[in-house]
């Protein structure tokens, strides 16, 4: 069985598309090459707005978390928006145990990461 | 009861997850509180990415081995590989805002700071012994300054 499953959708806010990502599954350091291909991908063409949807994330190692740290850097750098969204309470923790849930933005709700979005880029 | 759990891995990122879970069940079925146990885990899979990343070459012929040792006041983690040595007390990793820039982060050491309350680590004839303890009941105490990283 897949460790990771990740699925893309669309999402629209002013006018402005955004790319969804569902991540299931464990981010971890034999998964993440993969996310970081998918994600690699997504921005040759051309995408810079994106929604992490966590709901069905079991778990994340710091190699995922390195992973979002650049490329949340990144997407401030390039105009865009990186949000994360429906955090279990385990994930949140593995943020929190380093003191990083004020460096992304992190919401329960989708229409506050389509708000965040708005603003950030 | 005590518990004594010992295992004997190839160099395998794949397998890792799998450690956790079960040592993380076990840990939880022992009666640890579930902060207790998720910091287990953590810890557990970052000092084993370390082994398997940094220690040896890609090979899953080079071995690890791993003891989770759980008593009525703690459980007791042992890693012992005969890898390069890397000592997470010793190792020079920069702060989290400086590796922003870089392409690689070095994050694990400072989770397993975060989630465990004693780190021990020992090389000796090429073997390499990392023994982190984390207490069923902690302290209170105040967590290592970890710079602050705001967007």
């Amino acid at each position: 069985m897949a460790k990771l499953a990740i699925e893309i959708g669309a999402k629209e806010a002013n006018g402005q598309p955004i790319t969804v990502l569902d991540v299931d599954g464990i981010i971890d350091g034999s998964t993440v090459i993969e996310l970081e291909e998918r994600f690699e991908q997504l921005k040759k063409e051309g995408r810079n707005r994106f929604i992490f949807d966590f709901k069905d994330l079991e778990y994340i190692s710091s190699a995922g978390i390195g992973f979002f740290m650049k490329e949340a850097d990144a997407a401030k750098e390039q105009r865009g928006a990186l949000v994360l969204m429906h955090l279990s309470p385990r994930v949140n923790r593995i943020f929190e145990l380093l003191d990083l849930l004020d460096f992304f933005h992190i919401t329960d709700s989708e229409s506050d990461a389509l708000t965040k979005i708005a603003q950030a880029s | 009861m005590n518990v004594s759990i010992k295992l004997s891995l190839p160099s395998d990122m794949t397998l890792i997850s799998t450690i956790r879970q079960f040592v993380g069940q076990v840990v939880r079925e022992r009666g640890f509180e579930e902060e207790a146990a998720h910091d287990v885990e953590i810890a557990l899979s970052e000092a084993l990415t370390n082994v398997v990343e940094h220690g040896y070459p890609p090979n899953p012929a080079h071995r690890v081995d791993v003891a989770c040792d759980i008593d009525l006041d703690k459980c007791l983690l042992t890693l012992r590989d005969e890898g390069k040595v890397f000592d997470p007390l010793t190792a020079k990793i920069p702060p989290i805002t400086e590796q922003r820039r870089e392409r690689d982060f070095h994050l694990g050491t400072f989770y397993i700071k975060r989630c465990m309350d004693e780190i021990h680590y020992s090389s000796r004839g090429g073997v390499n012994t990392l023994v982190m303890t984390r207490f069923r009941h902690r302290p209170v105490r105040t967590p290592p300054q970890l710079a602050r990283t705001k967007r």
